[in-house]
C-alpha cells in the first residue's frame, strides 16, 4: 500500500521550491571553494593554479618535508586544547552564575561576557598585545592562548547558557527529594543534560583556536607561529599547492570533528558564528 | 504528632502567599489537602520537602526542626505536581534513582524496581523513556520513584489528575492500601472532592495561603467552621438570620439554640430539608415555588424559590411510588433535624 500523504496547497510547494533553492545556492557558495582547494591539493603542477592538472600525492608529501609546518601544527595543537579548557573551565561556572544566579546586574553581567563576540578577532589581537606590552608581556605561545580565549569564551558560555536554560529546575529539586547530593545531582541529571551544551563549546573552541589567524597574526611570536599563522606567511612567498594541501587536511579535521558532533548530539545544537 | 507545621508564611516578591500556615498530623495519617488553583497548596508541600524556607514559621518532624534542613536529609517524599521525570533516564533508572543515590546492590535495586513498576501496573516499560510514556504512564512512574524509597512522609501533589476515571479509581485504593501498610504519613493535594473524602483519614481545607479547618470527612461536613468550607465540601443552603437571646428563629416557630449573637448564616443541607404541601394550621420555615425538579428514582432533587431567602435546594427521599410534587407547585419546606443544622456568626464570607 502506497503511503497516503496530505494534500499540499500552492503556497507549500512554492515555499518548498524556495527553500531548496536558498539551500542549493548556499551550498554552492560555501561548498564551491572547499571543492577548488581540494582540487588544486592533487595538482601536477608546481603553483598554484585552477583547474588542476594530473592528479598526484606529491604534496602532502611534501608537508612532511617542511619541519616549521610540523612545529606550526604542534603549536596549534597545544594552543587550541589549552583554549578549550580555559574556556571550559570559565565557561561553565560563568554560565550557571548568569543563568541560575539571583543577584542584582545579572543581566548587565550577562551582556558584558559575551560582548568580545560583536568584536573582530584582530582587534582583539591588537588590543591583547598593547595591553601585554604595559606588564612587558611579549608576543607568546600563551598571549596567542590568551587572546584566543577572550574571542571563544563569550560562544561557549553562550551555548552553555543556552542548554541550562533549557533545563527545569524541578528536575534537579526531584533528585535531592530522591536523597541525591548536590554533587550527585550535578553528575547524574544536570550534566547529562548539559552535555550537548559543554561538547559543542568545546568543539566550536577546538575549531576556532586551532585555524584563527586573525587573533593568532598580532598575539604569536615569530618563532613558535602557530599553523594559521604559518600558512599565511608561506602564501605570502611560496604558491606551491602545499597550502592547498594543509587546507584539505584542515577541512578534513572540521569535517570529522562536526561529524562526531553531529552523530553523539545533533547538529541543530551546534553554535552558529 | 510526627509532623508539625506551625505559623508557616511564604513570601514570593512581596506577595504572601502562605499566611500564618499550620497543620498537624498524626504518624501513619492520610491527609488530604483541598484548596482552589493558586492558594499556596503546592508551596505548602515545597517548604516540606525543603524546597522553600518559610520567611516565618517553622516545620518540624517528629518534634525535631527541619525548617532549615536540605531536602536529601529530609526523608520526605515527594512527587511532583508535573512529575519531573528525569529525560535522559529509562523508567526503570528513573524509578531506581533513590536506590542508585544510596548505593544500593544492584539485585536488590532490580528486584525493588520490578515490585514498584508492578504496583503501579507499569511491567514491561522499564526500557521505555518518559518522552515515550503517555501523561498518565509518566504520573504512575512518578508514583512508583516515590514509593519505592518508602519514606516515612509522602506529600502527593495531585497525583492521579492525568488518569483516567477506572485508573484512578484503582490506584486511589492501591495508594490507599500501600501508605497504610507501610505507615506512611500522607499529604495529598487534590482538587477532587470525592477523592479527597475517600482516601483520607482527615481533610484540611485550605483558602488564600490559610488552612481554614482540618477534620474527619463527615466533622468537615457536619461542623464546617466557615461558610467558605461548608460551600466547599458538598452543596449547601445558606439562609441568613439574626441570632438574639440565645436562639435564631428560622421562620414557621422553628428556632434554633445558639449561643451567638448577632447576624448568623444557618447552613441547611439539601438532604436534611423535606418538601411537603401547604396546609392550613401546619406551620413551616419555608414555603415557596418549586421552579425545577430532577426525579432520579429513590430521590428527588427540588429547587424552590422561596422568596427572601433565595433558592433552597432540597433532596427529598421519595417513598415508594408516591408522586413528585411538579414545576410551579406551591409547596412548604421544613427541616428535617434541626439541632444537624450548623450555625455560623457573621456576615457571609464567600
Ligand atoms: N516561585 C514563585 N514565584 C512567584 N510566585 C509564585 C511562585 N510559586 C508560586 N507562586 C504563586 O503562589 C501562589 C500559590 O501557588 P501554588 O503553586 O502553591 O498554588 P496551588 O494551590 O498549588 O495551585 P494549583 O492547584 O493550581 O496547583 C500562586 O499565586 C502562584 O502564582
Ligand atoms: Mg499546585
Amino acid at each position: 500500500m502506497s503511503a497516503r500523504r496530505m494534500p499540499r496547497s500552492w503556497s507549500d510547494v512554492a515555499g518548498g521550491l524556495l527553500l531548496y533553492g536558498l539551500a542549493a545556492f548556499s551550498l554552492l557558495v560555501l561548498v564551491a571553494p572547499s571543492l577548488v582547494v581540494i582540487g588544486i591539493s592533487f595538482t601536477e603542477k608546481r603553483y598554484i593554479s585552477f583547474p588542476p592538472e594530473g592528479f598526484t600525492f606529491h604534496w602532502y608529501w611534501a608537508i612532511l618535508e617542511k619541519q616549521q609546518l610540523i612545529d606550526a601544527v604542534g603549536v596549534s595543537v597545544r594552543i587550541s586544547l589549552a583554549v578549550m579548557l580555559i574556556c571550559l573551565a570559565i565557561g561553565l561556572p560563568a554560565a550557571f552564575s548568569l543563568v541560575r544566579g539571583r543577584y542584582r546586574g545579572r543581566t548587565a553581567l550577562g551582556a558584558f561576557v559575551v560582548a568580545p563576540q560583536m568584536m573582530p578577532g584582530m582587534v582583539i589581537g591588537i588590543a591583547i598585545l598593547f595591553f601585554g606590552s604595559f606588564f612587558a608581556f611579549r608576543q607568546s605561545e600563551l598571549m596567542v592562548v590568551v587572546g584566543l580565549s577572550v574571542f571563544c569564551l563569550p560562544f561557549v558560555v553562550r551555548v552553555i547558557m543556552a542548554r541550562l536554560a533549557g533545563i527545569d529546575v524541578t528536575l534537579e529539586e526531584a533528585s535531592s527529594n530522591l536523597g541525591a547530593d548536590r554533587a550527585q545531582t550535578f553528575r547524574r541529571i544536570t550534566l547529562p543534560q548539559l552535555l550537548p551544551g559543554v561538547l559543542a563549546g568545546a568543539a566550536f573552541a577546538l575549531i576556532e583556536a586551532f585555524d584563527n589567524l586573525t587573533v593568532a597574526l598580532f598575539t604569536a611570536s615569530p618563532r613558535g607561529r602557530p599553523l594559521a599563522v604559518e600558512l599565511y606567511q608561506l602564501v605570502q612567498f611560496d604558491s606551491s599547492p602545499i597550502v592547498a594541501a594543509i587546507s584539505t587536511l584542515e577541512i578534513a579535521l572540521a569535517l570529522i570533528v562536526v561529524l562526531v558532533l553531529a552523530r553523539t548530539i545533533g547538529l541543530e545544537r551546534l553554535p552558529e558564528k | 504528632m510526627h509532623v508539625v507545621i506551625s505559623d508557616v508564611d511564604k513570601v514570593f516578591g512581596g506577595t504572601r502567599v502562605l499566611k500564618g500556615c499550620t497543620l498537624g498530623l498524626e504518624r501513619g495519617e492520610v491527609v488530604s489537602l483541598l484548596g482552589p488553583s493558586g492558594c499556596g497548596k503546592t508551596t505548602l508541600l515545597r517548604c516540606l520537602a525543603g524546597f522553600l524556607v518559610p520567611e516565618r514559621g517553622e516545620i518540624r518532624i517528629d518534634g525535631t526542626d527541619v525548617t532549615l534542613v536540605p531536602p536529601n536529609r529530609r526523608r520526605v517524599g515527594l512527587v511532583f505536581q508535573s512529575y519531573a521525570l528525569f529525560p535522559h533516564l529509562s523508567v526503570f533508572d528513573n524509578v531506581a534513582y533513590g536506590l542508585t543515590v544510596r548505593r544500593c546492590p544492584r539485585r536488590e535495586i532490580a528486584e525493588r524496581v520490578r515490585e514498584a513498576l508492578a504496583l503501579v501496573a507499569l511491567e514491561g516499560f522499564a526500557e521505555r523513556f518518559p518522552a515515550q510514556l503517555s501523561g498518565g504512564q509518566q504520573q504512575r512512574v512518578a508514583l512508583a520513584r516515590a514509593f519505592i524509597l518508602e519514606p516515612e512522609i509522602l506529600l502527593l501533589d495531585e497525583p492521579f489528575n492525568a488518569l483516567d476515571a477506572k485508573l484512578r479509581g484503582t490506584m486511589q485504593v492501591e495508594l490507599r492500601k500501600l501508605v497504610k501498610r507501610l505507615g506512611m504519613t500522607s499529604i495529598f493535594v487534590t482538587h477532587d472532592q470525592t477523592e479527597a473524602l475517600t482516601l483520607s483519614d482527615r481533610v484540611a481545607v485550605m483558602r488564600d495561603g490559610i488552612i481554614q479547618q482540618l477534620d474527619h470527612p463527615l466533622a468537615l461536613y457536619d461542623t464546617p467552621s466557615s461558610d467558605y468550607v461548608a460551600g466547599f465540601i458538598g452543596t449547601t443552603n445558606f439562609v441568613r438570620r439574626e441570632a438574639r437571646e440565645g436562639h435564631v428563629a428560622l421562620g414557621g416557630g422553628l428556632a434554633l439554640p445558639t449561643a451567638v449573637q448577632g447576624p448568623v448564616q444557618v447552613v441547611l443541607r439539601p438532604e436534611n430539608l423535606r418538601v411537603r404541601a401547604v396546609r392550613e394550621g401546619a406551620a413551616a420555615p419555608f414555603t415557596g415555588k418549586v421552579t425545577f425538579v430532577r426525579p432520579l428514582g429513590a430521590t428527588v432533587e427540588y429547587e424552590i424559590d422561596a422568596g427572601a431567602d433565595g433558592t433552597l435546594r432540597v433532596v427529598d427521599l421519595r417513598e415508594a411510588l408516591a408522586p413528585t410534587f411538579a414545576e410551579g407547585a406551591d409547596v412548604a419546606v421544613v427541616v428535617r433535624k434541626p439541632e444537624a443544622c450548623a450555625i455560623l456568626p457573621g456576615e457571609p464570607t464567600r
